[in-house]
């Protein structure tokens, strides 16, 4: 992991098009500006996880599925 | 065409099924062609998205309307726009479903569904703002009949 310190209002760049900037330090929070394409998807990392884990899960589940016939009429 | 699908053999395929999925799913960004091959056997309203660059990766889905009240969600013009919607009928929305082994706890993403664009074919993962579970039993007790669509 590359570890950078950064003060209120300084930027850093990720590759040429995304740029992370500084925007308010308070209370053990940071605010935090992303400016990205479009096509980069930018989330919470704990959310991230989450979609990841049901998405991962799902395919452990194709073989269920006929087993799953007896729960619907 | 046709894909080698690990649990259910050879599926026959034409170019006009396939979906593209621009950013692909979220931990799968890589893989972005995708078909929706429609569960064998009647009355049981779920199926396989099965990714044609990688025949391993196959994930059931099923169409959460069916199984929750009131699921509304905002999504973002921009999103939107890059999909090429204009109107709701557009759209499908599918959710990603996992199947434990106990099978009455089944449970849906309610917060990452699957957005298609039926006509273009373009479909996104999108997570909604809205505070729904990741894990919504769609099995409650009592609760083990479902509309046949």
């Amino acid at each position: 992991m590359l570890v950078l310190s950064r003060k209120k209002d300084e930027t850093l760049m990720i590759g040429d098009d995304i740029e992370i900037t500084i925007i308010e330090i308070e209370d053990g929070k940071v605010k935090i500006g992303i400016e990205a394409p479009k096509t980069i998807k930018v989330n919470r990392k704990e959310i991230f996880d989450k979609i990841k884990d049901e998405n991962n899960s799902s395919l452990q589940s194709t073989e269920k599925l006929k087993e799953l016939k007896k729960f619907i009429k | 065409m046709i894909i080698e699908t690990e649990v259910l053999g050879n599926i026959e395929y034409q170019s006009e099924d396939i979906i593209t999925f621009e950013d692909g799913l979220y931990g799968f960004g890589g893989m972005k062609e995708f078909i929706i091959i429609q569960y064998p056997f009647e009355g049981l309203p779920f199926h396989y998205l099965q990714s044609i660059e990688d025949n391993r990766l196959s994930f059931v889905i099923t169409s959460p309307f069916l199984f929750v009240d009131n699921y509304e969600f905002n999504i973002d013009d921009e999103v939107l726009k890059s999909m090429e919607i204009e109107k709701p009928e557009d759209m499908d929305i599918y959710s990603i479903a996992v199947i434990p082994d106990d099978l009455e706890k089944t449970t849906v993403n309610l917060r990452g569904p699957v957005i298609i664009n039926i006509n273009k074919k373009l479909a996104k993962q999108y997570i909604v703002e809205e505070d729904y579970p990741y894990k919504y039993q769609i099995f409650s007790k009592g609760k083990t009949e479902v509309v046949e669509v």
